[in-house]
């Protein structure tokens, strides 16, 4: 009993530190990644002793301006709700993480641990209950701030949400037809199955996004929209509402509104891994194969580490050049000389590191010998085989997970943003009839077609 | 009056209207400048400015310098040309006795304001003794409007003058 209760609350514990930590990341990755779309190099200046880190330090600078900035409301505003507005969507956002499975459940012994924050039996009927709540928010930031902007703001986003939650609840309604569960782990262990084709000749994953294409796509539609990102971002659409329902707020509280739509963004991507990339299934590798295959996976996984190093080394080399002034003002001082010959040694080093573990997964090398400290003639021990296929499919989820967050940059910087009635009519008009269609197109199949 | 023309616009097909081709070509193009400028960083255009100048023409119009002669006194002779033809107004000269009995005056003080100066450059046009350049030095902070004036000093022997790029003149 104590030992669940410790579990879950570590558990609890690294998804509550693992949303805030993509924050910054993403606000880096949006001011970087939408600079180089735009030909422009981003910030690349701010520096702690000329460490830039190809300009996170800006974000450490950022934060810091956020927490020392006044903790201003509109004197005609309400105190009380502007202030818990932030809240009402920090907390959505946190908690509808908490059932995104990141990997298989980890058997040890007789004891089995799902990796997952609350492993429900409603499963994704939480996450649509609890992602509700977060329309409060606008609206009581809106309504709080006595400005009509944000007032406008704020009905706009409780509006879009709410029609756009409903075609979001019918497309998961197919895929729960599909795959027979509303446990995301349940529904993530049924895509790890294979569809074939032509006889076996060519077989591919059973993932949601070849069951249920349309949905895919609507689906991804209605994501962005649910999480007022551009091109639906019209709450905030900042040539018409100034900055939308948080016009008024500055300081940390709006940094706790920045803070909870990335992580809505961040459980939307999930979702979507989830129910249509077959969340931390490896394409054709389920997890007993993986089991199966445990020796060869971690030659595999060590020598894509391996090249990955070489690559990071590269990247990092690459860059550092290619930012003409990376070390700016500090270019003399030791530390920066110490750490140009650190990032040498740890490219270098990766790149030894890297080729080696290549031979040794071509078998160039008697591998037992050379990666002898895991390799025990061929059989691995319990553990270690536990660990290489839960790692392997952790960061296959963030793998995927990153993508997906990288999509959002790459459409927000692609695609200019709806009008306000054109949004509502995609939404009542379009995405809302294809979705139903889509649940009967899905019950057609299931029925007549097993 | 205003000229409107009308252009008539292709209407959308089908294709265009489902959006979602458009939006992946839209797409391949920001992923293409995406990578590119990713690998070719360093031919990005921007000019990191602390660190980076851009490149100014022999011609630019910066703060002005008074020459001097061999044996360092001011070129200038007071002739009050440079602050004639001044649009903005912005020198000041008070003329002086030459001790030199080649030379009839010289400038007590001369002082150019900065602030109402518009760089136009005529002053330099105007001089007969080629005492008035300009440098291409544009970097300077005046955090006080009542010390916006330099003066002749500074005009002619500032730091600065070192390193400066060479400005609008007319001599080359």
């Amino acid at each position: 009993m104590l030992e669940d209760l410790l579990i879950a609350t570590i558990k609890v514990t690294i998804i509550f530190m693992f949303c805030p930590l993509w924050v910054p990341i993403m606000v880096w990755a949006e001011r970087r990644v939408s600079a180089l779309i735009q030909n422009r190099l981003g910030p690349n200046r701010a520096n702690i002793a000329g460490f830039k880190m190809f300009g996170i330090v800006q974000l450490a600078a950022d934060m810091i301006k956020f927490m020392m900035k006044e903790d201003f409301a509109p004197g005609s505003a309400s105190r009380f709700y502007h202030t818990i507005a932030p809240l009402f969507l920090l907390i959505p956002a946190l908690l509808t993480f908490l059932i995104i499975p990141f990997g298989d459940v980890i058997r040890i012994g007789e004891k089995t641990i799902s990796l997952q924050g609350a492993d429900l039996n409603i499963g994704i009927l939480y996450l649509l209950a609890i992602a509700s709540f977060g329309v409060y928010a606008p609206v009581i930031a809106g309504w709080a701030s006595n400005n009509k902007y944000a007032l406008l703001g704020g009905l706009r986003a409780a509006a879009q949400m709410i029609s756009y939650e409903i075609s979001m609840g019918l497309l998961i309604i197919s895929i729960v037809m599909t795959y027979n569960s509303v446990r995301l782990n349940e529904i993530i262990i049924g895509q790890g199955e294979v569809i074939s084709l032509f006889g076996n000749l060519i077989t591919i994953p059973r993932w949601g996004v070849i069951n249920q294409p349309l949905a895919f796509f609507l689906f991804l539609l209605v994501a962005f929209a649910e999480v007022n990102r551009t091109p639906f971002d019209l709450p905030e659409a900042e040539s018409e509402l100034v900055s939308g329902y948080h016009t008024e707020y500055s300081g940390m509280k709006f940094a706790l509104f920045m803070m909870s739509e990335y992580m809505s963004m961040l459980t939307m991507a999930a979702l979507i891994v989830c129910l249509f990339f077959g969340g931390w299934q490896v394409p054709w590798f389920p997890t007993a194969s993986l089991f199966e295959h445990a020796e060869s996976l971690l030659r595999i996984v060590l020598a894509v580490a391996g090249i990955g190093g070489i690559l990071a080394g590269i990247l990092m080399h690459h860059l550092n050049r290619g930012a003409r002034y990376y070390y700016g003002v500090n270019r003399n001082s030791p530390w920066v000389k110490a750490k140009v010959v650190i990032q040498y040694a740890v490219a270098f080093g990766s790149l030894l590191i890297g080729l080696w573990m290549l031979l040794s997964a071509m078998h160039l090398f008697p591998s037992n010998r050379l990666i002898g400290v895991l390799v025990l003639d061929g059989a691995l021990p319990a553990w270690v085989r536990q660990l290489v296929v839960t790692l392997t499919q952790i960061t296959m989820f963030l793998m995927k997970l990153t993508f997906f967050m990288f999509l959002y940059l790459w459409v927000r910087w692609t695609i200019p943003r709806f009008r306000y009635d054109q949004l509502m009519r995609l939404g009542w008009l379009v995405v809302l009839p294809l979705a139903l269609a889509n649940i009967f197109i899905t019950a057609f199949f299931i029925v007549f077609w097993p | 009056m205003t000229i409107i023309l009308k252009k008539e616009r292709r209407p959308m097909n089908l294709l265009e209207r489902l959006y979602f081709i458009e939006i992946f070509r839209g797409m391949s193009i920001t992923i293409r400048h995406f990578f590119k400028n990713l690998i070719f960083i360093d031919q990005l255009p921007t000019i990191q400015y602390p660190d980076e100048h851009r490149s100014r023409s022999e011609n630019f119009r910066g703060i002005h310098v008074i020459n001097r002669r061999e044996d360092g006194s001011v070129k200038c002779v007071a002739c009050m040309m440079c602050e004639t033809i001044c649009p903005a107004d912005c020198i000041t000269i008070e003329a002086g006795e030459s001790p030199d009995p080649a030379i009839e005056k010289l400038p007590v003080r001369f002082e150019i304001d900065l602030l109402r100066c518009i760089f136009c450059g005529y002053c330099v046009d105007a001089c007969p003794k080629e005492a008035l350049f300009m440098t291409g030095e544009f970097e300077r902070v005046i955090t006080d409007p009542s010390r916006s004036t330099i003066d002749l000093i500074e005009l002619s022997q500032r730091a600065s003058l070192q390193t400066a790029p060479k400005g609008y003149r007319p001599v080359y």
